[in-house]
């Protein structure tokens, strides 16, 4: 029965697509219902998986058996993403109302969220890698949705080709540890061998997850995936996708040595951090969410690195929830002024402003998303990054070496920077008076625009998650995950407590900065130089694509000429020669050979014309010569004799 | 009972093309359906030999073989040398097998290629029937001489079908294809008449030796005579290198000039791009297969201990065709050109796969080609598509293709990330299988050092690159074709056209769903290759 279940969970999405591509007038209703029973399937089925696995195998290749399984951890994800696809399959029934494609659009919405379930339940890691590819594959499809932009088709392809990248070596890894005797089950995975090979493995592993999740230096193929339609990048951009990696690094964190995982949680900090400041010096309102997902990511991946994984694993949870309500809210502003003005549609923060009074529930509903974002007390995020950085605190205790209490720190540190950019986004977007042309009134009327926002902004709310708004360890996730929630150490008030006021800190500071003075100065920071330089992402971007990708095509240029200017002409000069060979032969044959017959033949001739003038045609006189001549060997043979 | 579905196989396009005689050059209809109906009995019985064929059939390579039909064919005394001996001997066993149904597959689709074929259409079906039967016949024959004249038929009707019926450069091509493939055949001959002489067994009567072509007795080394230059403990070299050695890579060389192998490569992207359509699609689908097939029949069965020794090297053949044929793709402008780098670059893994030694990866090379006989079919066929409709094939020509094309442009993306190697489609499995082969460390010594690996999974990126740069430049952004003139024409793909990529698009997916489709009727005989091949040491 459960097995039928989770078969049902697996394949509804993709079934709804197919069935919207076949009704496209009713696209976005038929797969919105499909995606509504996949949810309940899934919310019914979280409820009875009570730790053990659900096991279902099968031969893929001959001696080669792959299977699919489901524990609390990921019946837990199951339910996150099949929530927040049927939430995104609504939302884009508004979104897309106007597009003529629709019915493309769901069908790969539909197999984006199939694959991703598929990710969430394999428990063989080259299953978990063809769905791996697959999810890579659908973000592909939809960031080049509108392919007749030629922007977003290369959008789509640097996004891909990136995750490419990472995916081949995490592809490598996974190789190499089968090749090591490992039979691939995710779920009897153990700790390696320590040798050289095992270091390789869990370094190919870790680029395969940095990649995916747009962790340092992958992360510039997400601000470009930003072209996608709003809905998807809340779903695959946001939510689900990105977070495969940090999924994976939870699946594979026995794997790990200890010593890997210091990188890891290093590297996670790093991305933290370039993403929370080039985050802050953004104008367009969905590259500023990109980065702060990377920046959210990368506190994930610090999480795991550091040993609090369940953790990471909640925060996952928590910012997949306020994170897509953020993108839905600023897929709801720009459809609002696309509306106002087809021809402009601009996601430029500076020309947007005051939007409160017309968007009133979306501005209600991004306030809550973005309370929780930056970390305040009542909301979720709250409680799942105080986790992670209190891990990260009992971490750097517990080492020895003092330089480790600068990951924490650090840690400490982003939340400022966080505040300040989501709090400058409120500001500029929200807050204040219009800074466009005129703006008409128009109220917020489709229920299926503010539904999806209002779930969210409601799942993004602390006291789903644990009734007291500080401390405490009573959870739901405790139940879910299936691990105590808690973490030791007198750090926790005084960690807490500086944490709060930096966020606070933060939001003020982004006030101070924005709200009172004029946005004057502001356009003058814009566009210093600092500012653009940090706005690029460190140029990064610029690097891989102004150093790196032409230099690889001028290498396949340069490659392709060995076959023009040196294979072919070799064996054409070879050719050339065999044919000049041949006629040097000709010329031996007819000049030399044919020479020496035709000058016997000549000879001959010449000696016979000769031979004609000495015997004149007589009878009488051949038969004079013969009797001489006879005459003459007789008397030869008489002397010799 | 003997079964004679193997010749029956063989001979039906033949048996069309003496058909065709009866009809003259305008009846062209005629023509194309009396083809279209061998071909498709050729098909059917393929398909039935399937039903029959056991799975567990034999316990050693030499015994593996089905539907065996073995008849003496010439035989004639010469006194003191002994006897001459050559068999019409046939068999089938797991590697073979689905190389025919493939042959037979794209035959079908090759006549409904060139159903709009206007000029010397009796001729041109007639060479392409006999093309036919000469491919089957070299999967199938177990003779080396039955399959040494086959393997030479396979040239003369090609080097006519791209000669007369290709592009502006047509007599280059086909005099280069003629040439290139015809100095590999004189390697294969020479080393025929060695083993011919070399293996034969002593008549008990009137005790002189009869030598024969057998294939089988080739890769029994119990059938060599006793110390003849090539048996097993010979010590005869030639410059230093032992015999068997030599004849080794004399064989290789042969056989991965029709691969093929760096440098040996540029007749492809030459007859390739020159051929028409429908005859691209057989030379890439079945004529470099014939190259692989070649390897695992007769190069590697024959003299496994030399091919061990050589494991690495070959190896390496294979990752610098990955690597080298991928730059290529990269850098062509013409499309046909780029699919026919890529199909040198895909097929580098067959070497890695025998270069591996293990079943994993041997099986892998076989799976990559069959895998890439649907793929590379698929895509000279797309190449087919815009060229009937423009008659020009440059990529820069082209742009937003999807707005136009919708239908056409879904089969381009299947197609290309299958050839991509993207999970869930053809194209993944024989990589898959192959890596694993070379990153198993354990098996056979861990012949293969773990860069070759890493290097060739390299060149899936690099595959990945010129794709998707393809599928950007021509089928996305704004809709746009050079030539104004072109307009009218762009259409998207009619019923002819479905016809013909629908069982493609079929086979690419359902073999990279459930590969196990194929993998479990050629495992048994890739175990037993493998069992053949691997057990012997290196002599000390």
């Amino acid at each position: 029965m459960e097995d039928y279940l989770l078969a049902f969970i697996l394949l509804l999405p993709l079934l709804g697509g197919i069935m919207a591509y076949t009704f496209p007038s009713k696209s976005g209703i038929i797969s919105s219902i499909f995606l509504s029973i996949t949810t309940i399937l899934a919310g019914y089925y979280l409820s009875f998986v009570e730790g053990k696995l659900w096991m279902f195998q099968f031969e893929w290749l001959p001696g080669f058996v792959m299977g699919f399984a489901v524990d609390r951890s990921s019946a837990v994800l199951i339910l996150l993403v099949s929530l927040i696809s049927f939430l995104v399959h609504l939302f884009s029934i508004f979104y897309l109302s106007g597009d003529g494609h629709k019915d493309r659009y769901y069908l790969k919405l539909g197999f984006f969220t199939c694959s991703m379930l598929g990710l969430l339940m394999s428990d063989h890691l080259i299953l978990l890698f063809i769905f791996w590819e697959l999810v890579g594959f659908s973000s592909y499809m939809l960031i080049t949705f509108w392919f007749q932009d030629v922007k977003n088709a290369i959008a789509g392809r640097i996004a891909f080709m990136t995750n490419r990248i990472a995916d081949l070596i995490l592809f490598m890894g996974l190789l190499m540890l089968l090749g090591s005797g490992n039979d691939g089950f995710i779920s009897s995975l153990g700790p390696l061998p320590q040798n050289d090979s095992s270091t390789a493995i869990g370094i190919c592993l870790l680029i395969g997850i940095l990649g995916k999740s747009a962790q340092f230096p992958f992360f510039t193929w997400l601000p470009r995936a930003m072209v996608a339609p709003t809905p998807v990048s809340a779903l695959i951009h946001a939510a689900t996708m990105v977070a495969a990696g940090v999924y994976l690094l939870f699946r594979l964190f026995i794997v790990f040595d200890p010593y890997l995982l210091d990188w890891i949680a290093s590297l996670g900090i790093i991305t933290a951090f370039l993403g929370a400041l080039i985050a802050a010096c953004q104008t367009d309102i969905k590259v500023v969410l990109a980065y702060s997902t990377i920046s959210q990511l990368g506190y994930m991946v610090m999480g795991m690195g550091v040993g609090a994984y369940d953790m990471a694993l909640f925060h996952l949870w928590t910012h997949a929830f306020f994170k897509a309500g953020l993108f839905l809210c600023a897929g709801s502003v720009m459809h609002y002024l696309s509306i106002q003005d087809p021809t402009d549609s601009t996601q430029d923060m500076n020309r947007m402003g005051g939007l409160k009074s017309y968007l009133p529930i979306t501005f209600w509903s991004y306030l809550i998303c973005m309370m929780a974002l930056v970390g305040l007390p009542f909301f979720s995020g709250f409680i799942s990054k105080e986790g992670i950085m209190l891990g990260a605190f009992s971490w750097a205790i517990q080492s020895e070496n003092g330089l480790t209490f600068a990951l924490p720190i650090t840690a400490l540190g982003i939340s400022f920077i966080t505040a300040y950019y989501m709090g400058k986004q409120l500001i500029l977007v929200f807050l204040g008076s219009y800074r466009g042309e005129k703006l008409l009134k128009m109220p917020q009327k489709a229920w299926i625009e503010r539904a999806p926002i209002l779930v969210l902004a409601i799942l993004s709310v602390g006291v789903f998650y644990r009734i007291h708004p500080l401390f405490g360890d009573s959870s739901f996730l405790e139940y879910w995950l299936g691990t105590q929630i808690k973490v030791e150490g007198s750090w926790e008030v005084p960690m807490i407590g500086s944490s709060i006021l930096l966020v606070l800190l933060g939001l003020g500071f982004s006030y101070w900065k924005y709200s009172r003075k004029g946005m004057d100065k502001v356009k003058s920071f814009n566009s210093s130089r600092v500012s653009i330089f940090v706005r690029n992402g460190f140029y990064l971007d610029k690097f891989y694509m102004v150093i790196l990708v032409p230099s690889f095509n001028w290498m396949a240029f340069k490659t392709s000429k060995i076959d023009t200017v040196l294979i072919n002409p070799f064996f054409n000069k070879i050719s050339i020669s065999i044919v000049v060979l041949s006629k040097v032969t000709d010329l031996f044959d007819r000049l030399i050979v044919d020479g020496l017959i035709s000058l016997v033949k000549s000879v001959v001739q010449i000696l016979g014309s000769m031979f004609t003038k000495v015997h004149p045609a007589r009878v009488q006189m051949h038969f004079v010569s013969a009797i001489i001549g006879l005459l003459i060997i007789l008397v030869c043979l008489k002397i010799a004799l | 009972m003997i079964s004679y579905i193997l010749s029956l196989i063989i001979w039906m396009p033949f048996l069309g093309a003496l058909t065709l005689l009866f009809f003259n050059e305008r009846q062209t209809l005629g023509i194309k359906i009396v083809a279209l109906i061998f071909s498709l009995i050729q098909l059917l019985l393929s398909i039935h030999l399937i039903w029959g064929f056991d799975l567990n059939y034999g316990d050693h390579l030499l015994t593996s073989f089905q539907f065996v039909e073995k008849f003496s064919w010439i035989s004639m005394s010469l006194g003191s040398f002994g006897s001459f001996n050559i068999d019409y001997h046939l068999g089938v066993d797991g590697m073979s097998l689905w190389l025919v149904v493939l042959s037979s597959l794209i035959t079908v689709l090759g006549v409904l290629a060139s159903w709009k074929l206007k000029q010397q259409v009796r001729s041109y079906f007639m060479l392409y029937l006999l093309l036919s039967t000469s491919i089957v016949g070299c999967f199938l024959a177990l003779d080396f001489f039955l399959f040494y004249l086959f393997f030479e038929l396979v040239l003369l009707p090609m080097f006519f079908l791209i000669g007369l019926w290709g592009g502006p450069r047509r007599s280059y091509a086909s005099i280069k294809f003629f040439i290139y493939t015809l100095v590999g055949s004189l390697l294969i001959l020479v080393v025929m008449i060695a083993l011919y002489l070399n293996v034969g067994v002593l008549d008990p009567i009137n005790e002189t030796m009869i030598h024969s072509f057998n294939l089988l007795h080739m890769m029994d080394s119990n059938y060599f005579i006793e110390g003849s230059s090539l048996a097993k403990d010979s010590v005869l070299t030639f410059m230093g290198t032992p015999l068997r050695a030599v004849a080794f890579l004399a064989l290789f060389l042969g056989f991965a000039i029709k691969l093929p192998i760096v440098p040996f490569h540029t007749w492809l992207p030459d007859a390739h791009v020159e051929a028409a359509t429908p005859i691209s699609v057989i030379l890439a689908a079945l004529l470099l297969k014939l190259g692989g097939y070649g390897l695992y029949r007769i190069a590697f069965s024959i003299f496994p201990d030399a091919a061990l020794h050589f494991g690495y090297y070959i190896a390496i053949c294979g990752v610098l065709a990955i690597i080298y044929g991928g730059m290529n793709a990269m850098a062509q402008n013409d499309l046909k050109r780029m699919i026919a780098y890529s199909s040198i670059s895909h097929m580098g893994f067959v070497l890695i796969g025998l270069g591996s030694f293990t079943v994993e990866g041997a099986a892998g090379g076989m799976f990559q080609m069959i895998a890439h006989g649907f793929i590379s079919a698929a895509l000279f066929l797309i190449v087919g598509v815009l060229y009937d409709r423009t008659q020009n094939r440059k990529i820069k020509n082209f742009s937003g293709l999807a707005t136009k094309l919708p239908g056409y442009s879904f089969v381009v993306m299947l197609v290309f990330f299958a050839s991509l190697g993207l999970p869930g489609l053809a194209g993944f499995v024989g990589e898959l299988l192959v890596l694993m082969g070379v990153f198993k460390l354990s098996l056979v010594d861990g012949m293969l050092p773990n860069w070759i690996g890493i290097v060739a999974v390299t060149g899936l990126l690099i595959t990945a690159a010129y794709y998707l740069w393809t599928i950007q430049r021509m089928f996305l952004g704004k809709y746009w074709v050079r030539e104004h003139s072109w307009e009218p024409k762009m259409k998207d793909l009619e019923m002819r056209e479905w016809l013909i990529f629908t069982p493609l698009i079929l086979g690419i997916i359902v073999l990279g769903m459930y590969p196990k489709i194929i993998l479990d009727t050629m495992n048994h005989s890739i175990e037993l290759f493998i069992a053949h091949v691997g057990n012997v040491k290196i002599k000390p």
